[in-house]
């Protein structure tokens, strides 16, 4: 594989949804001119909230760009996307085609996560942060043992189901609290895995089929008694054997792909927009 | 308001399955872990049923200075309008919902207007190609990025009705087992049939035999599609408080007579899955969360629109906690 290249896949949920105009997820990856990795991945949520495809994709197309993460630039940033957004919608005539779109606009707004991980690969760091069930998993070799464990799940540590309900951006109101935002030293091999929730879910699933212990300091006490009582129809896998899954997976053309996803479905992955990401860390 | 009176239910032609689940199957299949977990999608749409009482009694004033009818007809657009809201995209419409809606006073009548004036079910379309009145309201919000002032539209499809000389809601109730038999057969996955039934409480048709009214009641709630039974909502108008979802702790303070009684005894249980769901849009109004956690709330609703019930149908993300009306 290139190096330092962020491998993105996202496709529609094929089952309920028409054709990749109805995915509502999105997933940006950028490369600046001094070698910083910058991935933006965002879920439109389509049970309330209109036009949160495109909220998506606008959150995912302007991302947070200070090198410092913290509450009041975070504020600053978002006020500003919003602003940017709700002036894109109204001030575009074709968007209200009807006076039912613009009723929901305005009462609703626009629902979506968010997920931003900033690779530093000269300095082997990544800072990752987001809001809502867009998830991030950080893997890590361990030459002791010659396998991988799990270095880090994020943002997962405050939820009590796999079905809580998410925490959504949306244009209309600000965010009252932001998950503490992550830095790490990266190391040579460290692989990074990022979904939104269906293959997110999947992926937890997995883990802990494979191993509770392993995943339990990464989740709260309420998960785990969660997964703990519900029925898991998912095949345990390790964080090893799911990287070799997910490497295997970019390898694969686009008809491979859903072959795949289908299959996955087949053994315990809930019908969803499916954004998947992957990226293997090498010291420059 | 049109009036096309039925002409007769086939009541009897089409045997429910399994005919009177007792109580307790019920419960247990309301409580079930497996059930009520479908998606609404353009292929498994649910069905929405409402059924409105306009006997005479409704035409009294609440201390509010507005008729039961009146405020019927208030919570019946809101359910509307929010099922129309969950279905509308920026590229059209979703058919997530089948509607029917029925008035009961001394006949049965189906009561949508205008070009929907022969219709039974309609579609989310149909429903959005006929609002019969638009009210517009300026509103100030407050956004990440200032205040803003924006239009509400609120639609309504329904006026308020109360000449009924009596009140026929077992044989509406009759009506509705017949259609939704009829509607499960074709959308055996979907998830099961909400039924919304508003009145101030007192069936007529029922000879005083308050049991013949649960027995009523039973059959309509075995209506199953594969995620689970039917569910029977019955929301109830009096001159006393907004409650939600009672449970049994809640039942000394709620009763004013043995019609609310029956009419708490013959909706259905909440189910479990949709406990959390729902705990989450109406926490602002359950008093004591314990309670509602420990006990088994039934689906009765006093005195309150609750049309954000409809949020517990999953059409997609769920996004209920941020966007739930109070």
């Amino acid at each position: 594989m290139q190096k330092t290249k962020i491998h993105t896949y996202t496709s529609y949920n094929f089952i309920d949804k028409v054709d990749e105009t109805e995915n509502e997820d999105s997933v940006q990856y950028t490369e600046s001119d001094d070698s910083m990795l910058c991935l933006t991945l965002a879920d439109g949520a389509g049970g309330s909230g209109i036009f949160n495809r495109k909220w998506s994709k606008h959150l995912t197309e302007n991302p947070y760009m200070e090198d410092l993460v913290e509450k009041a630039t975070l504020d600053n940033w978002f006020s500003s996307v919003a602003e940017a957004f709700y002036n894109q919608i109204t001030e575009d005539k074709n968007q209200f085609t009807d006076r039912f779109i613009e009723n929901k606009f305005n009462e609703e707004g626009s629902f979506a996560t968010y997920l931003q991980v900033n690779i530093n690969p000269k300095e082997n760091t990544v800072t990752y942060f987001g809001y809502g069930d867009t998830r991030l998993f950080l893997f890590r070799w361990n030459s002791d043992v010659n396998t991988y464990f799990i270095h880090d799940i994020y943002p997962i540590k405050y939820c009590e189901t796999l079905q809580d309900f998410p925490d959504l951006l949306n244009w209309n109101r600000a965010v009252e609290s932001w998950p503490e935002p992550c830095t790490q030293s990266l190391m040579e091999g460290d692989v990074i895995i990022s979904a939104t929730d269906g293959m997110a879910d999947f992926l937890v699933r997995k883990l802990y089929t494979f191993d509770k212990d392993a995943l339990t300091s990464f989740i709260s006490d309420a998960m785990s008694n969660f997964l703990k009582e519900e029925h898991h129809e998912v095949q345990a896998q390790s964080p090893q054997e799911i990287i070799v899954t997910i490497q295997q997976f970019f390898e694969q053309d686009n008809t491979q792909k859903i072959t795949t996803i289908e299959n996955w479905m087949n053994h315990g992955l809930i019908p969803d927009d499916i954004t998947l990401t992957y990226y293997i860390h090498q010291n420059l | 308001m049109s009036d096309k009176s039925l002409q007769s239910t086939n009541h009897g032609q089409l045997q429910p399955r399994g005919g009177i689940t007792p109580l307790w199957d019920a419960r247990q299949t309301a409580l079930s872990k497996t059930h009520y977990k479908a998606k609404a999608t353009r292929n498994n749409p649910c069905a929405l049923v409402i059924m409105i009482d306009q006997s005479a009694s409704m035409n009294q004033i609440m201390e509010n200075g507005r008729s039961k009818a009146a405020i019927t007809a208030e919570i019946v657009n809101a359910i509307l309008q929010d099922a129309l809201m969950r279905c509308q995209k920026e590229d059209g419409l979703r058919e997530y919902f089948n509607l029917i809606i029925f008035g009961y006073g001394e006949d049965i009548n189906i009561i949508w207007e205008g070009d929907l004036a022969d219709k039974s079910w309609i579609s989310v379309q149909e429903l959005q190609d006929n609002v019969r009145n638009t009210i517009e309201e300026i509103t100030t919000k407050q956004t990440p990025f200032g205040e803003k002032q924006m239009k509400k539209e609120i639609y309504q499809w329904v006026e308020a009705r109360s000449d009924g000389r009596s009140t026929s809601m077992k044989k509406a109730f009759e009506h509705c087992v017949d259609i939704l038999n009829e509607w499960v057969l074709e959308n055996e996955d979907s998830f099961p049939p909400m039924v919304f039934n508003i009145t101030d409480g007192q069936p007529t048709d029922i000879g005083g035999d308050l049991n013949v009214w649960l027995e009523t009641c039973e059959e309509l709630k075995s209506i199953a599609t594969k995620d689970g039974n039917t569910l029977l909502f019955n929301i109830l108008l009096t001159e006393g408080d907004e409650i939600i979802l009672p449970t049994e702790s809640d039942e000394p303070m709620i009763f004013e007579d043995e019609y609310h009684e029956i009419m708490y005894q013959a909706s259905s249980f909440l189910p479990y899955q949709l406990k959390d769901e729902t705990y989450n849009i109406f926490k602002k109004k359950i008093s004591d969360s314990e309670i509602y956690r420990n006990e088994n709330p039934k689906c009765v609703v006093f005195n309150s629109t609750a049309s954000s019930l409809l949020y517990l149908i999953s059409v997609g993300t769920i996004t209920i906690t941020k966007n739930a009306k109070d």
